[in-house]
């Protein structure tokens, strides 16, 4: 075959690439536009209680009201602030405690079963004592969000640090390699793409942790919003907190994927 | 007394339902520049008779001496090339071959250039920045290879470290590997199933048989064969004649 013809191939190639990818958008944009459209519409000829589900152009016109006063703004950053907390420590301490276990086989063993039990315990159960521990503040919301993610990292971390090839081990104990840097050298890289596809799950976690831890300290953020909203009966606002979560949760998520695909470069 | 010494050993391997007897009450001595090969049947033990020389595995008894000190309290490095390549995935080529002076704290910029030599050498010189999964079988096996012999050990274990090459690929490198091992003086200690690739490389031939894994026979090798590089081995009268031996010794087992 000449070059000219791979060329031809090529080219062909990226165009249907291309189709493929405006197709996709162009289905996620009409979804978008067919929810709010049919949401709106379906309000105002009252065929969902509007009172209850609201409407697109009530939440936006709530929307620029909260801006103008500020108070949204402030919501948000009070629990983006909590939310991006909490994510960060509940990380590093999950990955913390899963380089102890690591370190210490005989550790891990007996805290087994403690971590099982952690684990299928719902965390949102201790709210009310980490609110009456820690004072009703941002400290105990940012716990709430630790709490809920710290577990799962923890096992998810340490399970992929267990399951790297002993052969990479034994390479690097052939050079007398330490523990550490057994650990530095294999152990940690090898786990890099479980580490980040738990940041993605713990992005929702942390999140849940702040609302949850919100909606109990009842002071300040979305959370907040949302209980207010719900006890006055309005549910414009719950709902404008609800889409504004969604956005950042969103956000969120795309900033980790991004870290993803900087760190993962050998897999191009 | 040999530089190495392999004293009696024997291996369990253990799991929670039941256990396998890998090795049995092995012995073996190799003098210092002196080339042995262990061939035997898949899974009589050879690979875990070269991991209980390296010192990764401890034995259930016996033990091993180099240089009359127990192996577990050697400080220098033992080239250990496993059977797999198991380069680093997120390391490219070079940062491979260098791992073992990198974990050794003395990342010169002269053993930067001897790697690039090396690799320019096996063939591999313009892979240098590639990754691992770039490169095919072969191609990685000599990056194995070449991370092996960058730390300069004083004792080379090698566990099948030709198999995923072509024959021709696999004449040329034994050739380099033996000039590399006679000018550094390294004693050495290779696994392969190929009796044509043992005779041409050794001085002893340690064949094993399996269940439990034991030395069935140990053979010389004639010595007009030793004297050659194992391309010339190859062309030797007495070589046929030789594989003949070793390969009747072989079938009887299997
Ligand atoms: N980690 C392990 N746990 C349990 N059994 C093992 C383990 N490694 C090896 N064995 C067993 O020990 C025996 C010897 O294995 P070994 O890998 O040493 O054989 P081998 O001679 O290198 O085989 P091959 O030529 O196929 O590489 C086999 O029966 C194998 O099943
Ligand atoms: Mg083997």
């Amino acid at each position: 075959m000449s070059n000219h013809e791979d060329q031809l191939l090529f080219t062909k190639f990226k165009r249907k690439k291309k189709k493929e990818k405006r197709l996709v958008l162009s289905w996620q944009v009409a979804i978008f536009v067919v929810f709010f459209v049919l949401w709106e519409t379906l309000s105002r000829l009252h065929w969902i209680d509007p009172l209850i589900f609201s409407s697109p152009s009530r939440v936006w016109s709530l929307f620029q009201e909260k801006i103008a006063d500020g108070s949204l703004l402030m919501h948000l950053q009070v629990t983006g602030f909590e939310t991006i907390a909490g994510f960060i420590l509940g990380t590093l301490l999950g990955i913390l405690i899963a380089t102890l276990l690591w370190w210490s086989p005989r550790l891990s063993k007996i805290l087994d079963p403690y971590l099982v039990v952690l684990n299928a315990m719902p965390k949102v159960a201790l709210g009310p004592i980490l609110i009456v521990a820690l004072g009703p503040g941002y400290v105990s919301i940012i716990s709430m969000g630790i709490i809920i993610a710290v577990v799962i990292t923890t096992i998810h971390i340490y399970s992929a640090f267990r399951e790297v090839d002993e052969n990479y081990i034994k390479v690097l104990r052939s050079f007398n390699a330490s523990r550490k840097q057994i650990f530095i050298e294999a152990i940690l890289p090898a786990s890099f793409p479980t580490m980040i596809s738990t940041l993605k799950v713990n992005v929702g976690l942390a999140w849940v942790g702040v609302i949850v831890g919100e909606f109990l300290v009842s002071e300040r953020g979305l959370g907040y919003m949302i209980v207010y909203g719900f006890q006055v009966f309005d549910f414009n606002l719950v709902l404008l907190s609800l889409l504004v979560i969604a956005v950042f949760a969103g956000v969120m998520y795309k900033v980790v994927e991004a870290i993803e695909n900087k760190l993962i470069h050998h897999k191009s | 007394m040999a530089f190495l010494t392999v004293k009696d050993i024997s291996h369990l391997y253990f799991t929670e339902k039941n256990y396998t007897k890998a090795l049995e009450e092995i012995s073996l001595d190799v003098e210092k520049g002196s080339f042995v090969s262990l061939i035997g049947p898949s899974g009589c033990g050879k690979t875990t008779l070269l991991s209980i020389i390296a010192g990764l595995i401890q034995p259930t008894q016996g033990e091993v001496l180099l240089e009359e000190e127990a192996i577990s309290k050697q400080n220098s490095s033992i080239g250990y090339m496993l059977q797999q390549d198991y380069l680093f995935p997120w390391k490219n080529i070079i940062e491979n071959v260098l791992i073992g002076p990198h974990i050794q704290k003395n990342l010169t910029k002269e053993i930067t250039e001897q790697a690039e030599r090396l690799l320019e050498e096996i063939g591999i010189g313009n892979t240098k920045e590639s990754y691992p999964n770039q490169l095919s079988g072969g191609m990685r096996q000599r990056v194995a290879l070449a991370r092996t012999l960058i730390t300069d050990p004083k004792l080379l274990l090698l566990d099948e470290p030709f198999s995923a090459l072509d024959y021709q690929t696999k004449l040329k490198l034994e050739n380099l590997v033996m000039e590399i091992l006679k000018k550094y003086d390294m004693t050495s200690v290779l696994v392969t199933h190929d009796i044509g690739e043992a005779i041409a490389m050794s001085e002893r031939i340690v064949l094993l048989q399996s269940n439990p894994g034991r030395i069935a026979k140990i053979f010389n090798v004639p010595k007009e064969i030793i004297k050659l590089s194992p391309f010339d081995a190859r062309q030797e009268p007495s070589y046929s004649e030789f594989f003949q031996t070793v390969w009747k010794e072989l079938e009887s087992l299997e």
